[in-house]
This record gives C-alpha cells, sequence and structure tokens, in this order.
C-alpha cells in the first residue's frame, strides 16, 4: 500500500511578469518512479525547486511527508536534489564532494558511491570544474543514487553522458529502486529513453499540468489513424483529435480516446492503418505551439476549443 | 546543531582554501619584511609594518567564497539555510581565532628576536600590544571576523537581488557614515572625536567592532533566509 509523500495543491510561482507554475496540484506516492516531462522552462526545475525549499512558491499549499520543507531539516534531510546546473565549492575534487553529501544523508551507501565512480570511470584527481559536462553529471548521479534518500529528484541527468554512461545510470537506477524502493522523480525531455522506466507521468506545459497518470494508463490512451482523408474523418467523429496531418488526399490524424477491439476492427475494415502512440509523441502533440487551441486557458478549455 | 557543525566540516574538506592560502600569504608577507629588513633597511632602529594585514584580508575573500558556490551547493545537500549559515559563520570565528592566536604568538617571536633579527617588527605593533594579549587577540579576531562577514553579507546581498543588492548596501553604509559625519560637524564636535579616538584601547575598539559585527551576522542571516541558491 502506497501513502503520499508529497502534496501539493493550488500551487503558484508568480515571477515579475511570468508565471512559472500555474495552479499546479499534485500528490506524489512513496515508492513510485516519477517521470517529470515536459518542455525547457515549462517548469520542472521550478517544481522540483520549491519541493526541497531551495526556491519559494509565491501561493499554495506545500506539504512533504505532510509538512512545509522550508528550513525543516527532519523533511528535507529525507530528499535529494542535484540540480542539473547544480553548482559546488572551488577548488572540491568529486571525492569532496562525496565526502559532504556522506555527512549530511543519513542512508548514504559509500559502496555504491565508490561502485558508480567505478562504472562512470569518473576522474578523482581533477577538480569538478575542469570536468566535462558528462562528467560533472555523473557527479550529481552519484550523489542522487548514492544518497539514498526517501524521495530523490533527478534533474536532466544525463546531461552530456554518453549512450554507455546512460545506459549505466538507467540500469542502476531500476536495480537501486527494485532493491531499496524510494520516490524518484526523473525530469527528462528525453521521453522515449526513460519511458519504459517510468510508472507514472507528469507532463507541464507552461507551469500547467497537462498530464498526471500512470504510465500503462497512457500507453493505450491514443492512436493514430492513417487512410483516406474522408474516412478518416468519419471514422474520428466527435473524438478529441491531438494532432491532424493531411498529405494530399491522405490524412494522419492522432487522436485521444482509447480503443476497444471493436472499433479496432471496424478501422481496419475500412482499410485505415492504425498506429501506436508513443509517450514522446503523445506529450510532443500535448505540449507542442501548433497544438489545435492552445491558446485556451486550461486543459479543459484546450479541449473545449478542439470539440 | 549535528548538521551545522558538518557544515563547518564541509566549509573545511579543501582546507586549502581558507587555512593554506592565508598562511602562504602571511607567511610571503613575514619573508619580505625580512628580505626588506635585511637589504634594505640600515641601522638598528626597529620599523614597522602592516604586512600583517594581508592574511586578514584574505577573510574578505573567505566570506565570499563560503557562500558564492558553497551555499548553492549546501541546498543540493539537503541543508537548511539555518544550519548553513550557523556552521559557516561558526567555522569562520574558530578560523579568525586561529589567525589571532597567530598573531599574538609571532609578536612573542618577533620580540624575542629583535624583529626577526633585522629588527622589522609585523606582529608586535606599538598600540596593538600595548594593552594585554587579550586585548591583541580581540582585535585581531575582531578585524578578521569583520572582514569575513562583510564579504560574506555582500555576496549573500549579491546572491539574493544580484548587483542591486550589492549597490543599494554600499550606498546604504555610505550614507550611515556620512550620516555620522555630518552631525559631528555640524556639532562642532571633531575634536572631541578626536580626543575620544586617541583615548581608546585595542581591547575598546575591538568591543566597536564586536558591535557593528553583530549587526552584520544579524543582517547576513536575514538577507540569506529567502536567497536561492
Amino acid at each position: 500500500m502506497t501513502a503520499p509523500v508529497v502534496e501539493i495543491s493550488n500551487l503558484m510561482k508568480r515571477y515579475r511578469d511570468t508565471s512559472a507554475l500555474d495552479d499546479v496540484s499534485l500528490t506524489l506516492q512513496e515508492n513510485t518512479l516519477y517521470g517529470l516531462l515536459g518542455r525547457n522552462g515549462a517548469g520542472k526545475t521550478t517544481l522540483m525547486s520549491i519541493l526541497t525549499a531551495q526556491n519559494f512558491e509565491t501561493s499554495g499549499t506545500v506539504r512533504v511527508f505532510g509538512k512545509h520543507p522550508y528550513e525543516n531539516a527532519s523533511v528535507l534531510s529525507r530528499m535529494c536534489f542535484i540540480r542539473e546546473s547544480q553548482k559546488y565549492p572551488d577548488g572540491f575534487r568529486p571525492r569532496h564532494a562525496f565526502q559532504a553529501a556522506a555527512m549530511f544523508f543519513p542512508n548514504w551507501d559509500q559502496q555504491l558511491c565508490d561502485q558508480l565512480i567505478h562504472d562512470f570511470e569518473l576522474p578523482q584527481d581533477r577538480t569538478i570544474k575542469k570536468l566535462s559536462r558528462g562528467q560533472t553529471s555523473a557527479v550529481g548521479v552519484i550523489i542522487g543514487l548514492a544518497s539514498r534518500a526517501e524521495i530523490t529528484f533527478f534533474d536532466e541527468p544525463y546531461l552530456g553522458l554518453d549512450a554507455v554512461a546512460r545506459q549505466i545510470f538507467y540500469d542502476r537506477l531500476l536495480a537501486e529502486y527494485s532493491e531499496f524502493p524510494r520516490t524518484i522523480v526523473l525530469s527528462s525531455h528525453l521521453i522515449d529513453e526513460v519511458a519504459n522506466l517510468l510508472e507514472h507521468v507528469i507532463v507541464l506545459d507552461h507551469g500547467r499540468v497537462v498530464m498526471d497518470a500512470d504510465a500503462d494508463e497512457i500507453r493505450g490512451t491514443a492512436f493514430t489513424l492513417i487512410g483516406p482523408g474522408a474516412l478518416v474523418e468519419e471514422f474520428i467523429g466527435g473524438r478529441e483529435v491531438i494532432h491532424r496531418e493531411t498529405i494530399g488526399s491522405f490524412a494522419s490524424v492522432t487522436v485521444e480516446c482509447p480503443l476497444s477491439d471493436l472499433e479496432r476492427r471496424e478501422a481496419t475494415e475500412l482499410g485505415l492503418d492504425v498506429a501506436p502512440v508513443s509517450l514522446q509523441q503523445l506529450v510532443v502533440r500535448r505540449t507542442a505551439p501548433d497544438r489545435p487551441g492552445r491558446q485556451g486557458d486550461s486543459p479543459a478549455d484546450r479541449m473545449e476549443v478542439v470539440r | 546543531m549535528r548538521q551545522a557543525i558538518n557544515v563547518g566540516r564541509m566549509q573545511m574538506l579543501n582546507r586549502w582554501q581558507f587555512v593554506g592560502i592565508p598562511l602562504l600569504v602571511l607567511s610571503t608577507a613575514l619573508a619580505f619584511v625580512i628580505v626588506i629588513g635585511a637589504l634594505l633597511v640600515p641601522g638598528s632602529k626597529p620599523f614597522y609594518t602592516g604586512a600583517g594585514q594581508a592574511a586578514l584580508w584574505c577573510f574578505v575573500i573567505g566570506g565570499v567564497q563560503s557562500l558564492t558556490l558553497t551555499f548553492p551547493f549546501s541546498q543540493g545537500l539537503s541543508i537548511t539555510r539555518r544550519a548553513y549559515f550557523i556552521g559557516t559563520t561558526g567555522v569562520f570565528a574558530l578560523l579568525t581565532l586561529g589567525l589571532a592566536i597567530l598573531f599574538y604568538l609571532l609578536g612573542l617571536v618577533e620580540n624575542a628576536t629583535d624583529g626577526w633579527f633585522v629588527h622589522g617588527y609585523v606582529f608586535a605593533l606599538p598600540w596593538v600590544t600595548s594593552q594585554s594579549w587579550y586585548g591583541t587577540m580581540a582585535l585581531v579576531w575582531a578585524i578578521g571576523y569583520l572582514l569575513f562577514i562583510s564579504g560574506f553579507w555582500l555576496a549573500t546581498l549579491y546572491k539574493r537581488w544580484a548587483i542591486n543588492g550589492a549597490l543599494v548596501a554600499g550606498v546604504g553604509i555610505a550614507l550611515i557614515f556620512l550620516i555620522i559625519a555630518a552631525v559631528i560637524t555640524f556639532t562642532h564636535n571633531w575634536a572631541a572625536f578626536g580626543q575620544w579616538a586617541m583615548q581608546q584601547t585595542p581591547l575598546s575598539l575591538a568591543g566597536g567592532i564586536l558591535v557593528a559585527i553583530a549587526v552584520l551576522v544579524g543582517v547576513s542571516f536575514l538577507t540569506l533566509r529567502r536567497a536561492l541558491p
């Protein structure tokens, strides 16, 4: 049985003339692997910063382990959030950063840390400032994994990591997660790469939650119909269209709405191709600027416009 | 408390930064004085220099550096701003105390060797050592810590409000001094002020600086409370 570890309601974060987070309400359960997806500037880092009291909400309620995290050592020490552009003290070598992390995270696992240093081939004799982008990311990833914090945030952890290192990260993350379950929030815009890891997906767009659902639910929710334009339109009827492309008399329309076996057979009989939609495509369709009804004020409004 | 102590340990993980460099500066300054005394200053009359202050100035940089990059890092390690503040200001109180003790001890050596055998005085300065051993140490500590907390506050202001914060604070402090000077001028009290200043001892000056330190520690904490990493 899972219990909520994070509860946010009506969270707003405003900067002078823009809102970074706009009426965000979310609940994160313990021991779940979340994907926090969205474009650059969608508000992912701001959200994680507020949850770890590194930044402050303008209004709304934030509860982590039932309390507000600001200046709350008993809450903060159970979380780890190494940001994508994390700064490290001048002259610090990786080992200094790990020594410091070991002092502050009660569940720190030094053996795991050493293993990861080896796996990522992280040079230990150089200051962090002189490391490559990928090696700097590796320092953050190692702190995040070895901290074994009850809520661990990974903020675009793969930046600059090569394909091999990224795979090491994903493998280690899953192994760690199954051995020591905790709540993990993986912020990412490389959606296809992480899609299979995720148990729950949250998509932010311009500071708003546009998707908050279990990964399994999402997988069947959308499909693309390809075929002669007229037939496709007829089949779609009143369903919610999230993307439409036409090439000559052919149309490729992505529709968000589960399809029953009967409907699927019907479509095939009409000579239409039914293709599944990957999580990445779905997120792109949901957050792309040319999305129909984009000018609407809230996800609900946008649907109205489409209808 | 445990967290604050760990913050102090974290600040000291790279000892070169805050211990090595001040010591290097101090010994370089001393070496210069000895070389100058041996080669350039003839006769046996003692000469006094302010070269020792070079090490004190390192603490301005220390104050800036202990915040600029270490504060964001401490936030990544889920440390409260309070623990970060207590740990950092605490460990620098000890570091400057170490420097004050060193200053005093080197002053003893200086007197015993008649200015490093070349009549050059860096630490056993006339007025500074005129009172008592604790008067000397208190003054050196107070100056060192004032420089540290000034650098720390400046960096915090910059972190919180960027250049505007630092500018407003700088202008504000300049204004305060200006107003004090104006009040003394208009009340024709410069002579009395001079008299008063002449009567100060190392210990009373240290006490005055301590008040300024207390104010700066307070405003630094208030500035840091809502600062973003």
